[in-house]
């Protein structure tokens, strides 16, 4: 009897060390407009594809407490459509705080005291970006509403700011988004950065999704991808391992065979995609 | 005062209406003819049954014809083909089967005022009713049928009109045959205001009448105008209370019921005012039973929805009007679910008349789509087009501009630019363009100016020449991207131009000096038309073919962020394949390129109380 209870106190207590130690997963959502109104092609994008990426990211172990969301003033768009209303799916809204300069910052420096080394780090841009220097190279993202802007290399610094993680993922939906890889490019770095275009090319959106409504077609596919079906239910064959896990390089080929307006890019320096599947408890 | 009447009852109204404006400072002139009404006997018998009333209604020598001789005979005589009534086939009509003291003749005028001066001249010279064409869009429920003649039988001016070139028209009384087949004509008693708004010129492609208004009458011997007072077309909407209340005085202070047709009011009941077009032009109808059940209207009186002002008063066979809440039933069965997320609202289409100003449709919105149903409960899986429109000139209308009288109409096809008169669509000038890809139009006060794609170019064109004057290069924001021009609009002293990229679409703002480009800012939708009243820039926004596209608003500013905060949405449309917009000063206008139309919204937002 002595012996099965220290036994069981041995195993709670390595299950204990084992959660206290185990890997989290953070997420920076950043979409840098304001929605005033549903259904509008070019401006509607900005809620519905963050509330999309949100929810691929909660049906692949993300927890709320651990998705940062930055949006327009800080407060989520009232949609007319339930099903993309976050108080109707989650009981809570998503937004944490208003998208501006200062508190992307903010959110990357509280970030860099909180994502250990056996975390995985999930960074997510919407918005527009112009494409300047040798080949469009060099990008310049807006925040719509405050009139400010980001470079790449800004991005990429605070992205650096958190430098203790196991793996990053950077998404950037932008015109010129390819302007992003060669900021991220970087051997030894453990970082998958996946964009809706090349340097000199545009992105678009497609209303011809499976509800009708209008999405950045780069992050329709993306969220699609890793939930493994469409908004409106139907099955999406992403998983083509059939391991049960969709890896990033499994998303960014569904993405290369199902867009059609701009070219998805990659870069994965150190040959990781393959093996970051983000529905694991350690990606 | 002059006072030509011809019945007890007619002169009683017209008693009436002469004491109520018998002011010191002004006298009324009215005549009022006993002209039975008559429905038309087919759907595209108007012509005939305005005939047959007309011919019934003349002071001396009247005579009992069949709708299907005049039919017949307008057949015969006609000479216009795509016309059911044309006319000359109407006048031809006339002359034959009942000849006249003098004769009949067609009026046509490119000036409404002008015509119904001659009416009036006419109906005060010799008493005979006049036939008038109010439109020439389809009517009735017919879409194949578009003409909408009417019998005049009575006219109300401050003036005399054969002593005054120029006096303002009160009202008009006439017989309009344009009813559901079985049920009597309407008899309609409107303000001026309201005969205006219903009068259009000929719109038909091909016909000699194109742009003119047009009546059967007798030559007048003495031009003028009767112009009509405004009448309010948005503000703060009144409530049904007191659209009720507007209703009685009106019958009241016009003593309706003391003219035979509308004796029934005396002893009627109000039912409940229905609103229609609500957000612009709108009216209540406000429906009188002599029904015991209190279910089934059989006239009606019609006020301004915003001032209350009479537009008008007709009756009818009795009818019910289907509720807001049956609409949306009805749709709900239709569609399979549930009546929760389904809205409804009266509308009286101005593109598609298929129905009376009486009988309005309902508009039933549910998922983004919008649904007709009648008064009848009749489902319709399109709805009418509701916003005004004419044909567009040219093959494929791209960009549109509006010089203070005629609209501009690019044409990609065939590069050439084409102006026409927006009532009618009648063309005006056309120039051909020595110009690769014209895609964008603005008028800068004197100038046209054309964006070509092929040779990224603007050029400035004489409008009255077609001339060349001013060349500049496109300027295109580099670290932007462009696909193509999409629109350009002249806001006094700039031009803009709108290109699409993607989510890189861009509103730039051109010096017209040098070509320079001053600003950019993103247009956060996909244009397709861009337009600038000096104050504000107009965006047309296409949004694919599941959702309608959208006319935007914002701001002239300097800082991009400052402007994109002013965006309001304003105004959802109906063309599924929207280019070009321009304003006259009132309304906006883009093309349809799916239809070939050119239509009409009104941009203003409406205070809904």
């Amino acid at each position: 009897m002595y012996t099965l209870t220290k036994a069981t106190t041995l195993i709670l207590l390595c299950l204990t060390l084992s959660l206290l130690s185990g890997c989290s997963k953070y997420a920076v959502l950043i979409s840098t407009n304001e929605v005033t109104q549903d259904n509008i092609s070019y401006h509607s994008e900005w809620w519905y594809d963050l509330f999309l990426q949100y929810q691929a990211l909660r049906d692949n172990g993300f927890d709320d407490e651990d998705i940062y969301v930055l949006y327009g003033n800080g407060n989520d768009f009232n949609t007319i459509h339930n099903d993309y209303n976050a108080n109707l799916k989650y009981g809570h809204t998503i937004t944490d705080m208003a998208v501006n300069k200062a508190n992307i910052q903010s959110i990357f420096n509280t970030l860099s005291s909180k994502v250990g080394g056996r975390d995985h780090l999930y960074v997510w841009w919407m918005g527009h970006g112009g494409g300047s220097g040798p080949g469009s190279c060099n990008l310049s993202m807006s925040i719509s509403n405050t009139g400010e802007h980001v470079t790449d290399t800004e991005l990429a610094s605070y992205i650096n700011g958190i430098s203790n993680y196991r793996k990053r993922t950077v998404d950037v939906m932008t015109c010129h988004s390819g302007g992003m890889l060669d900021n991220m490019d970087i051997a030894g770095t453990d970082t998958i950065t996946l964009t809706s275009s090349t340097c000199p090319e545009s992105s678009y959106s497609i209303s011809t999704t499976c509800n009708g409504r209008p999405h950045a077609e780069f992050h329709y596919t993306i969220p699609n991808a890793l939930r493994e079906q469409l908004p409106c239910g139907g099955a999406v064959a992403s998983d083509t391992s059939l391991n049960g896990y969709v890896s990033l390089s499994e998303v960014h080929n569904y993405n290369s065979t199902q867009m059609s307006t701009s070219t998805p890019q990659i870069a994965d320096p150190d040959s990781l995609a393959t093996s970051t599947e983000l529905k694991r408890q350690q990606p | 005062m002059t006072k030509q009447i011809k019945s007890p009852l007619s002169y009683l109204l017209a008693y009436s209406l002469l004491l109520l404006f018998a002011q010191p400072a002004a006298a009324l002139h009215s005549v009022m003819l006993a002209v039975p009404e008559y429905p038309e006997e087919a759907l595209t018998w108007c012509g005939p049954a305005t005939g047959k009333m007309l011919m019934e209604g003349y002071p001396t020598g009247s005579c009992t014809v069949l709708q299907e001789d005049i039919w017949m005979s307008i057949q015969a005589n006609k000479v216009e083909s795509q016309w059911d009534t044309d006319p000359v086939g109407l006048k031809e009509a006339l002359k034959t089967l009942c000849p006249p003291a003098s004769t009949w003749s067609v009026h046509s005028r490119t000036d409404a005022e002008a015509l119904m001066h001659s009416v009036a001249y006419w109906m005060t010279v010799n008493n005979y009713p006049a036939a008038g064409l109010m439109s020439t869009a389809p009517h009735n429920g017919y879409t194949a049928h578009s003409e909408h003649w009417v019998a005049i039988r009575g006219i109300i001016t401050d003036d005399n009109p054969t002593t005054h070139s120029s006096t303002p028209l009160r009202f008009v009384w006439f017989n309009d045959p344009a009813v559901d087949l079985g049920d009597p004509a309407l008899v309609r008693f409107v303000s001026g205001a309201t005969w205006y708004s219903e009068q259009f010129p000929v719109s038909k492609a091909g016909s000699s009448y194109i742009g003119r208004y047009v009546a059967v009458i007798e030559p007048p011997e003495f031009t003028g105008r009767l112009v009509a007072p405004m009448q309010m077309l948005i503000g703060k909407l009144i409530t049904p209370k007191a659209a009720r209340e507007f209703a009685k005085r009106w019958i009241t202070q016009y003593k309706l019921t003391d003219y035979e047709s509308y004796q029934s009011l005396r002893n009627a009941v109000q039912l409940e005012p229905l609103l229609v077009n609500a957000g612009h032009g709108g009216y209540y109808i406000v429906p009188y039973s002599n029904d015991k059940d209190q279910r089934l209207a059989s006239s009606a009186i019609i006020v301004n929805a915003y001032s209350g002002d009479f537009q008008e008063v007709g009756s009818f066979a009795p009818v019910s009007y289907l509720s807001k809440e049956e609409a949306i039933k009805l749709t709900a069965q239709q569609l399979g679910k549930k009546t929760g997320n389904i809205s409804a609202e009266l509308v009286y289409p101005q593109g598609e008349r298929v129905v009376s100003r009486y009988f309005p449709l309902w508009k039933v919105t549910a998922d983004n789509h919008s649904y007709g149903v009648s008064r009848q409960g009749k489902f319709m899986n399109t709805l009418p087009t509701t916003e005004f429109f004419v044909a567009a000139p040219g093959k494929k209308p791209v960009g549109l501009a509006f010089d203070k009288q005629h609209l501009w109409s690019l044409d990609q096809k065939q590069k050439t630019v084409n102006s026409f008169d927006p009532k009618s669509g009648a063309l005006q000038h056309s120039h051909p363009l020595n110009l690769k890809d014209p895609r964008a139009i603005s008028y800068n006060g004197t100038d046209l100016w054309i964006a070509d794609q092929d040779e990224r170019k603007l050029v400035a064109i004489n409008p009255q020449t077609g001339e060349q004057r001013a060349s500049l290069p496109l300027p295109i924001p580099k670290e932007k991207g462009f696909n193509s021009i999409e629109g350009m609009a002249w806001d006094g002293q700039h031009l803009w131009i709108a290109y699409f990229a993607g989510f890189s679409s861009t509103l730039n703002k051109i010096d017209p000096a040098n070509g320079e480009l001053l600003q950019s800012v993103f247009a956060d939708c996909h244009p397709k038309g861009l337009e600038s009243d000096g104050t504000h820039l107009w965006v047309l926004c296409y949004n694919g073919e599941s959702n309608p596209a959208v006319i935007d608003q914002r701001k002239i500013m300097d800082k991009d962020h400052e402007m994109l905060r002013t965006r309001q949405f304003i105004k959802t449309i109906e063309g599924k394949a929207p280019s070009g917009l321009a304003y006259d000063g009132q309304y906006l206008w883009y093309n349809d390129q799916q239809k070939n139309r050119v239509l009409r919204v009104f941009p203003g937002n409406t205070t809904r109380k």
